[in-house]
């Protein structure tokens, strides 16, 4: 497994303005929505199965967690009860050349993976969390990425 | 000379031997239930624990002490229980005369005497078990002992730039906890159902407002939530609320109630006096436990900073502070049952 890459937490604790009640109100993410790391790994499989990439997230809570696949060999891991998204994994296979070609484009896909997830979330509260991990990807794209485009 | 057996054994020795025994059992249960590690509440055990809080310093710690030699109690209960269980349920059934082990007369009494209260093992299991959901109701003293100094720890953390000499009280974290029913005045006083959910608090840093359980509505739909724990809650995210009005001056108390989610009669009954507040969502395993509420008399605290746009942000200790503290009361928190009355 790859070590995990320390994210800068000032840039991800980044305040948005929400509108509670009648209060227009700075609001910052729940500490346990932000990612404190990240890291890309190849999950070795059993002699029949296929590696797979996988990229994790790692948060100061834990929880059980429950498989979310989606089309195009996209499988999710997401916490049971708050619906944090905590690990993707790929099928190497469904990856397309254009994805691997370069770290930019690979951040690319991922980014349009997670988007997909938010689009069929049934809960809208987490996509604030969907959008740290997407950000989380975005500032250490180029250490987790250069495994996956290799 | 022959060697006497057990039963033969002098009377005057028997009867100082089961005296000792009494003594020493009412010693360890008078231990158990009054003493030992954990009852930092009560004073008598001091040498034991320098940190101890003498009685008079709130009706909670009272109560607290009370809850904890409740829990010594049932912790007593439900192992003598389970053990005479174990006890009871082990005894050979049948005619021990006929056992092919020899044994002593009185072990054989003694078995005879457990053949014949063998039904108990019914209503002792059922003890057993009652104790141990009593207990878990009640919630292990040293986790809630463990929350209390996670809490001071908060307070003096994020306030350490204030001044030295200002009250404890003038800075302190509170935590409450979300619970489907609550039978309290706040029910009554908001005309809210009392099974529409709440957030109670359990516990609070330092020693001093404790007296007052708080209560706040905390329903499912969140644009109704009273208040900035029910308001964090429902919104999942920490809530900064600084620079309020000073509530010392009734004209302000409309504009108060409207920033702090609450109405401006419930801020003058509570004779609040904090200028601001930050409010940290609780999640276990997962699931939203309740809040963390931070409040101040300070309108602007040592942890936040506002950018030019008006934007709050925390600084560097604020943001790995919240961190941590969340982190740090979601473990603590997976050692008290959901249930638990705090």
């Amino acid at each position: 497994m790859g070590d995990w890459i320390g994210l800068d937490l000032g840039r991800l604790n980044r305040p948005w303005i929400e509108r509670v009640g009648q209060v227009e109100l700075s609001v910052l993410p729940s500490p346990f929505d932000v990612p404190e790391a990240v890291r890309f790994a190849v999950q070795r499989r059993a002699w029949w199965g296929h590696d797979r990439q996988v990229i994790e997230f790692a948060y100061i809570g834990n929880e059980p967690l429950r498989e979310v696949r989606l089309s195009g060999g996209v499988e999710f891991l997401l916490g049971r009860f708050s619906g944090r998204l905590h690990q993707i994994a790929f099928d190497p296979e469904d990856v397309p050349a254009w994805a691997r070609s370069s770290p930019v484009n690979a951040l690319q896909f991922v980014a349009s993976t997670i988007h997909s997830l938010v689009e069929t979330s049934p809960r809208p509260r987490r996509s604030r969390n969907y959008q740290l991990a997407q950000e989380a990807l975005q500032m250490q794209g180029d250490q987790v990425f250069s495994a996956f485009v290799g | 000379m022959t060697r006497s057996s057990p039963s033969m054994a002098p009377a005057h020795l028997a009867r100082a031997t089961s005296i000792d025994v009494r003594r020493l059992l009412s010693l360890w249960v008078g231990i158990w239930l009054f003493g030992g590690r954990g009852n930092c509440g009560n004073p008598r055990w001091t040498p034991r624990c320098p940190d101890a809080v003498p009685l008079s310093t709130g009706v909670k710690r009272v109560r607290r002490l009370w809850r904890n030699r409740a829990f010594r109690l049932l912790t007593f209960i439900q192992w003598s229980s389970a053990l005479a269980v174990v006890g009871l349920g082990a005894i050979p059934k049948g005619d021990l005369s006929r056992l092919s082990i020899k044994l002593p007369t009185l072990v054989i009494s003694a078995l005879t005497i457990g053949q014949d209260w063998a039904l108990l093992v019914i209503p002792l299991a059922v003890l057993a078990g009652v104790s141990k959901l009593l207990r878990e109701r009640l919630g292990a003293p040293w986790a809630w002992e463990l929350v209390k100094d996670v809490l001071d720890s908060i307070r003096n953390l994020t306030f350490a730039g204030e001044p030295p000499h200002d009250p404890a009280e003038f800075h302190r974290a509170t935590l409450f906890k979300r619970q489907r029913i609550c039978f309290t005045k706040a029910c009554l006083a908001l005309r809210r159902w009392p099974w529409s959910g709440w957030l109670v608090s359990v516990e609070r840093s330092g020693h001093f407002t404790l007296k007052r359980r708080v209560a706040f509505y905390a329903p499912d739909k969140a644009a109704i939530a009273h208040g900035v724990a029910g308001r964090t809650l429902a919104c999942g995210n920490i809530l900064p609320i600084i620079n309020l009005p000073d509530p010392e001056d009734e004209s302000q108390h409309e504009e108060y109630a409207r920033r702090t989610f609450v109405t401006a009669s419930w801020v003058k009954e509570t004779g609040i006096r904090a200028r601001s507040f930050f409010g940290i969502p609780v999640e276990v395993r997962g699931k939203p436990w309740g809040v963390i509420v931070i409040d101040s008399r300070d309108p602007c605290p040592p942890t936040v900073v506002e950018d030019i746009n008006g934007h709050l942000e925390l600084n560097d200790r604020g943001r790995t502070l919240f961190l941590a503290i969340a982190g740090v009361m979601s473990k603590v928190l997976t050692r008290i049952k959901p249930w638990a009355i705090g």
